[in-house]
């Protein structure tokens, strides 16, 4: 009888073992890519506001301040379960950079999500960035700043969990490439437009809905809870905690001025002078301009209740 | 005679020591516990952790940085090329400073080290 019952529990593990290698051989982590003719157009103007766009867009991820350069960092809002993910380095370097990449990789990567290697980063996504200033990202990333030069202090390789592959696989997927023309809004003639835009490129929709597979890449709008909060994240130093509700009701920002929101995303202070915490980058190379219309267009998304406590 | 003013001596001199060094021990030990305290309240914890590590190691801050250049790197931290890090000059009021940064070098000591 005791040997029947050992076969069994034998048998069942044998077959918990096949559907595992099944299902984590179903994770698909690698995509063809197609290849992008494209010659990044390069002078003063487009390196100096590529610098200010990548420090917007890029920095957060990819600025390592021991380095004091874009050689990548733990991504300690991760899920640890999700295993060990670094950010990439994005120096030069042909070995631990970028400096093998073509400007139509690049462009490739930044638009769909897959990588040089056919590997799929889909963080990486922006699909609505107009095409002036990823070229102009882009020139910064050839230029001779500082923070570029070639460096082989990298972080480590991101090594995914079997969780993490599976994950991944399963609530991203690359973007289809396109050369359409995007254009920037004009902020002196459309404000909201604008700060729409800056929502979209900066990824405020990504932290501050309710959790990264559950935002729209393509149409943050459609995300769910839109900009409400309450998304759980974990600080590099280990702390718990929920995003803020960015919408004009009385559990989010409805009672901050124009001045308290400038001051929280350029000087990263919130209106009670607390620090806003990584993930939240602090967006100083934004002018106040351009944070007044990211105030000014969160007025004209739908309100959220949703109160989410300082932890 | 000269005995007696040795005994004397013992009788007053060491527990004056001992009362004194226990005085210093205590007080370090009321900086380490307000410098823990406000390393949490102006949320360093949330970058650096508990143990320094994090964004940005502090564990050698105190060998890189004197106290005072500590204090401009936390006010301004843009003047030492750190683009990230919000500048908490007008912040944290000037008497938090000893304290704050006293915990910070303690990070970076050796367990043993540590009172």
């Amino acid at each position: 009888m005791k040997s029947v019952q050992k076969k069994h529990v034998v048998f069942f593990f044998i077959l918990l073992g096949i559907a595992c290698s099944v299902a984590i051989s179903a994770c698909k982590m690698y995509y063809n890519t197609q290849k992008v003719e494209y010659r990044v157009s390069s002078d003063r103007e487009a390196v100096q506001e590529g610098k200010r766009l990548t420090m917007l867009t890029c920095a957060g991820c990819h600025y390592n301040p021991d380095t004091k350069k874009l050689t990548g960092v733990r991504m300690t809002d991760a899920p640890k379960i999700a295993g060990k993910i670094y950010s990439a380095n994005i120096t030069q370097d042909p070995d631990k950079g970028i400096g093998k990449y073509t400007d139509g990789e690049l462009i490739y990567l930044i638009r769909t999500g897959i990588a040089r290697n056919g590997k799929l980063m889909p963080y990486m996504q922006r699909p609505n960035l107009a095409n002036k200033d990823l070229n102009d990202i882009i020139a910064f990333l050839r230029s001779d700043d500082e923070l570029v030069t070639p460096s082989k202090e990298s972080a480590p390789p991101t090594h995914y969990s079997p969780f993490g592959k599976f994950g991944l696989s399963k609530f991203s997927s690359p973007l289809p490439y396109s050369d359409k023309k995007i254009v920037r809004p004009d902020l002196a003639r459309d404000k909201i437009a604008y700060g729409k835009y800056m929502v979209d490129n900066l990824s405020c929709f990504h932290c501050h809905s309710a959790g990264i597979t559950k935002i729209n890449v393509m149409e943050p709008e459609k995300s769910k809870r839109y900009m409400g909060g309450g998304f759980k994240m974990k600080t590099p130093g280990g702390e718990k905690i929920l995003t803020p509700n960015l919408t004009f009701d009385e559990t989010g920002i409805g009672s901050w001025t124009e001045h308290d929101f400038i001051r929280a995303v350029k000087d990263g202070f919130n209106k009670d002078n607390a620090v806003l915490r990584i993930p939240m980058p602090k967006y100083a190379e934004l002018t106040d301009e351009e944070a007044a219309a990211i105030y000014a267009y969160l007025k004209t998304i739908p309100k959220i209740k949703n109160n989410v406590p300082r932890k | 005679m000269m005995k007696r003013i040795i005994i004397t001596g013992y009788c007053f001199v060491l527990p004056a020591t001992l009362f004194i060094s226990w005085q210093a021990d205590k007080g370090k030990k009321v900086d380490k516990e307000q410098g823990a305290k406000l390393y949490a309240k102006y949320s360093c914890k949330s970058c650096h952790g508990d143990k320094g590590v994090g964004v940005g190691d502090l564990r050698k801050a105190g060998e890189k940085y004197t106290d005072e250049q500590m204090v401009l790197y936390i006010s301004n931290p843009k003047q030492f090329g750190n683009m990230k890090m919000p500048a908490f000059a007008g912040i944290i009021p000037e008497n938090d400073f000893k304290p704050l940064i006293g915990y910070v070098k303690l990070l970076g000591a050796k367990p043993s080290t540590r009172k």
